[in-house]
């Protein structure tokens, strides 16, 4: 086994070589993922990241890891200028640089020593630790909150288009419809006009 | 390291054979191996292995009665099952089993064994043999502690029946390949080597490796020793529980000494005990284990003093072998003068460097998660100011609100402590303590003590090797086993305390209460010294589960201490398991997974680990929940699995009454996670359908995927969802520089980092 420096650099090449991709529908799974990034270069290894929320239907995100650098890169830059397609339209997926933080099983930084210590309650510090506490509580449920309205945002943006879509696809329908059932070509006979092109 | 899990899953590991055995099958083509290696690890034949059965929660364990290769290189292995408690509730009924107990398969029939294709091993298993069997090489408790599991007892196929007697055959095998491997050497030399001085003084000293009672079958010997008690013939018989010293060789690294020395001073105010833990190289091959000096000095004038205790025990966390290695050694001198009765044992469990002890009484409901076992009488005329220093204090963790309060209220006369962290064991605590204050005969307290004594033996020199472990964590007497263990023993004890309380309410005279204990003694002992200690032996065990840890606990407050590596921090890198998503869901079912936040976002699951380890001496199981472009920048979440709700319970309640702060001001902040549903939701806000179109539009979009061009519809809808992107991520980057800033403000007034 390698040391724990070799780990870790051998890690923070493999982060460097990976594309972090969110906004994907939770019907994304491996192989979809692999076929989408894989004309983009060559995929090693998917790890789709738990949706931890309480948030059922958020968008899913995933780590893959591309065979270089480069080929990360390059995903990233595509799918910043274009939207990107996956499993579904017209919601884009979206890629960045991964982060070390995102890897479940990420080795241990070395060389890092971790002190503790179980603050006395007599301790002044530990009302000071109790109110960090309680902020760090408040964080976490402001970020939820944030997260329900980003959602609801998003819902609300889906909910607009798809009215537009159906508006849309219904005045297409009608259109087939006229061309379908003859109707247009009665109206053409009727006034005179030739349909067919020349 | 658990990294390497996922990497070898998936490819074919490598694969070599081992030792040649016969050839067989009808043509001869059979060829049968004593080993080979898998994955890295060297296999045997008789070993225990994991055997992953993909949909089942946890692997098969079974043992290699049989390894070969057929053509075609069909490599195949017949493994004899071993099954868990969980396998045979139909047919359990009222038997209780310990967590990690297992029930080899015997008899004939379907279910003892079965051929499975090599691979499927997935790994090593370490199951110790506890069976009290003569053909069972029996094991230290250390070696015992070390075990995922332990087996004693069968489970017949044919009738369904459990048994702790072992076929001489199973499976065509002989049962002495089945038992512990007997390269460990069992027990050779016994010796007794009680050193009995009758004459008012007794004085016992049992030097040597090991002492045990003979009687001692649970496997992992135990460390027994007798005492001698004020000149009453009590003591002798007492002594007949013969200690025998066994010199067993075990595993370097596995060798535990203890080292018990307790001395109570009569003026008891200031009872310093202290405790140290020193550690002994591991490296030496020591014969094993458990080193017990016991001298039992007991004066005509019964006052007892328990003289300095130390507890020496050796700090090695992060051993060699990543095992936690401890050595204790256990010595221990009780003199007990004339006057007073009562030397009571000590069992400390942990404690700080000496305050701490002091300390812990003075707020026991501050420091909850003390779980101590110990049995003392201290009925000597001085008042113990320290009583609860020098008896056990046993918190309950939960529930029982009351002990913390009860015990100290309890005067020190109380003869018997039983500490017990269900409830039982607290009522018990109660009554005897009730019993024990009206008592308060000099010569009662003799016999009592006495009485008390044997107990102590019992309990604190088996437990002495013990308490660090349970120190920090109450998962001592998590499990049923070790309750009942408690409470057989407090329940002995209260015996012998109404004996005690009958002769004395009863006017009776000294003589008629000893001579009942002493009738009662001779009974009892010999049975019951081997009872307990088997029921001792089972309570390690399962302690033992819960927590494996070398050192005593410390948990000190406001000290800055260094996380350290947990003990089993190397172990288990070769079974990848259940996907993590499925043992979150199961340990939720059981309210032990736990959400550790506000951790330092960088921290890897194993160092989470290592925390949860020092903070509060529990073994868990740990990930990250991994970053994602919205988690905060400033704080990282961890799901933790406990071994048992108990000890996750424990550690939720800590975290929220006291304070574990982490470098860099962060306090440790916990909460009963829930895990991620795994359930797809069927609709995704932003991907639609038209209706009609749905079926082949969806087969399309899984086919293909494509950036939109700028001329169409779709790039239009697009456009909008980058929008509302990056309008979030201006959202998150805002509230998160709040955050940053709340925070920095916070901490800027905390006086130390």
């Amino acid at each position: 086994m390698s040391s724990p420096d070799e780990k870790y650099v051998e890690f923070q090449d493999k982060v460097k070589r990976t594309v972090y991709v969110y906004n994907l529908s939770p019907k994304v799974t491996k192989s979809v993922i692999k076929m989408a990034l894989g004309q983009f270069g060559d995929v090693i290894n998917i790890q789709i990241i738990p949706n931890y929320t309480e948030l059922k239907n958020i968008s899913q995100c995933a780590l893959v890891e591309m065979g270089t650098p480069k080929q990360a890169k390059c995903i990233i830059a595509e799918m910043t200028n274009y939207p990107f397609m996956m499993t579904g339209m017209p919601r884009p997926v979206r890629a960045s640089v991964a982060q070390e933080d995102m890897f479940v099983d990420r080795p241990v930084k070395p060389g890092r020593e971790i002190k503790y210590r179980w603050v006395d309650p007599n301790d002044p510090d530990f009302e000071k630790a109790t109110k960090l506490k309680e902020l760090a509580l408040k964080h976490y449920a402001e970020v939820s909150f944030l997260q329900k309205a980003q959602f609801e945002e998003e819902q609300k943006l889906a909910r607009k288009q798809g009215d537009a879509l159906d508006a849309n696809y219904g005045k297409y329908e009608q259109i087939d419809n006229v061309f379908g059932d003859g109707t247009l070509n009665r109206v053409a006979r009727h006034m005179g006009v030739r349909l067919a092109d020349d | 390291m658990s990294q390497n899990v996922e990497a070898s899953v998936g490819e074919e590991p490598d694969f070599t054979w081992g030792i040649k055995r016969g050839m067989g099958g009808k043509k001869k083509e059979v060829q049968f191996y004593e080993s080979f290696t898998y994955d890295g690890i060297e296999y045997f034949l008789y070993d225990n292995v994991y055997l992953y059965n993909e949909g089942e929660p946890e692997p098969y364990i079974g043992k290699l009665v049989k390894i070969w290769e057929q053509p075609q290189q069909k490599r195949k292995v017949k493994v004899l099952w071993f099954f868990r408690p969980a396998e045979l509730l139909n047919w359990l009924g009222d038997v209780s089993t310990l967590e990690n107990e297992l029930f080899l398969a015997t008899g004939d029939g379907r279910g003892l064994a079965n051929i499975n294709p090599l691979e499927s091993v997935a790994g090593k298993c370490h199951v110790a043999c506890t069976s009290k069997d003569s053909r069972n090489p029996q094991l230290s408790p250390k070696e015992v502690e070390v075990a995922d599991y332990i087996f004693y007892r069968t489970f017949n196929v044919e009738n369904f029946t459990i048994s702790d007697k072992i076929d001489d055959k199973i499976a065509g095998v002989e049962v002495k390949k089945l038992l512990n491997k007997s390269g460990v050497p069992e027990s050779s030399a016994a010796k007794h080597n009680p050193k009995n001085s009758q004459n008012g003084n007794a004085m016992t000293s049992n030097e040597g490796s090991q002492l045990c009672p003979k009687l001692n079958s649970p496997g992992p010997s135990v460390n027994i020793t007798t005492d001698a008690i004020s000149g009453h013939s009590a003591q002798k018989d007492d002594k007949e529980l013969k200690v025998s010293f066994v010199k067993q060789k075990t595993l370097p690294g596995a060798n535990h000494v203890t080292d018990l020395g307790a001395k109570t001073k009569e003026t008891a105010v200031s009872a310093v005990i202290k405790d140290h833990v020193s550690s002994h190289e591991e490296t030496l091959p020591r014969p094993t284990a458990d080193f017990c000096k016991d001298e039992v000095k007991t004066s005509s004038t019964s006052i007892s003093k328990v003289e300095d205790k130390k507890l020496k025990s050796s700090n090695d966390v992060g051993l060699l072998d990543g095992r936690p290695s401890k050595k204790a050694r256990l010595d221990s001198t009780v003199k007990l003068p004339e006057e007073s009765i009562s030397s009571p044992s000590l069992a400390i469990n942990k404690d700080k460097n000496g305050d701490s002890l002091v300390k812990l009484l003075e707020q026991p409901s501050s420091s909850p998660p003390l779980a101590v076992n110990k049995n003392k009488i201290g009925n000597s005329p001085v008042k113990l100011p320290g009583e609860p220093s020098s008896s056990s204090l046993a918190i309950t963790k939960e529930k029982n609100g009351n002990s913390p309060v009860m015990l100290p209220e309890e005067p020190s006369n109380s003869p018997s402590l039983a500490v017990n962290k269900d409830k039982n064991g607290n009522s018990l605590l109660k009554k005897q303590t009730v019993k024990a204050d009206p008592v308060k005969l000099p010569e009662d307290l003799s016999s009592s003590s006495l009485a008390i004594k044997k107990e102590k033996n019992g309990n604190s020199l088996v437990m002495l090797p013990e308490k660090p472990s349970s120190s920090t964590s109450l998962a001592v007497n998590k499990d049923k086993n070790g309750n009942s263990l408690l409470k057989k023993q407090t329940v002995k004890a209260d015996e012998g305390d109404v004996l005690h309380a009958s002769g004395t309410a009863g006017g009776a005279s000294e003589d008629k209460t000893k001579s009942k204990y002493v009738q009662r003694l001779k009974k009892g002992s010999h049975e019951k010294v081997a009872k307990k200690t088997s029921n001792l032996s089972n309570g390690t065990l399962h302690k033992t589960t819960a927590v494996q840890s070398p050192e005593k606990n410390i948990i000190s407050e406001g000290q800055l201490l260094e996380v350290t590596r947990r003990p089993d921090a190397d172990r288990s890198k070769w079974f990848a398991g259940l996907p993590w998503e499925d043992r979150m869901e199961a340990a939720h079912k059981q309210g032990s997974l736990v959400l550790l936040e506000n951790l330092d976002p960088t921290y890897s699951s194993s160092e989470i680990q290592d925390i949860v380890w020092s903070g509060f001496r529990e073994i868990c199981t740990a990930k990250i929940v991994p970053h994602t472009s919205f988690s905060s920048p400033h704080s990282g979440q961890a799901f933790v699995i406990f071994k048992s709700r108990d000890a996750a319970d424990t550690a939720v309640t800590k975290l929220e009454e006291g304070c574990l702060m982490l470098p860099n001001g962060r306090p440790l902040v916990a909460s009963w996670g829930s895990p991620p549903s795994s359930e797809k939701p069927s609709n995704y806000a932003g991907h639609l359908f038209i209706e009609n179109f749905k079926v082949q539009q969806q087969r399309e979009a899984i086919s293909t995927s494509h950036c939109s061009q700028p001329n169409t519809i779709e790039y239009d809808m697009a456009m909008e969802w980058c929008l509302i992107q990056t309008r979030c991520e201006r959202m998150w980057k805002e509230l998160y520089k709040q955050h940053g800033d709340e925070l920095k403000k916070m901490k800027a007034t905390l006086k130390s980092k």
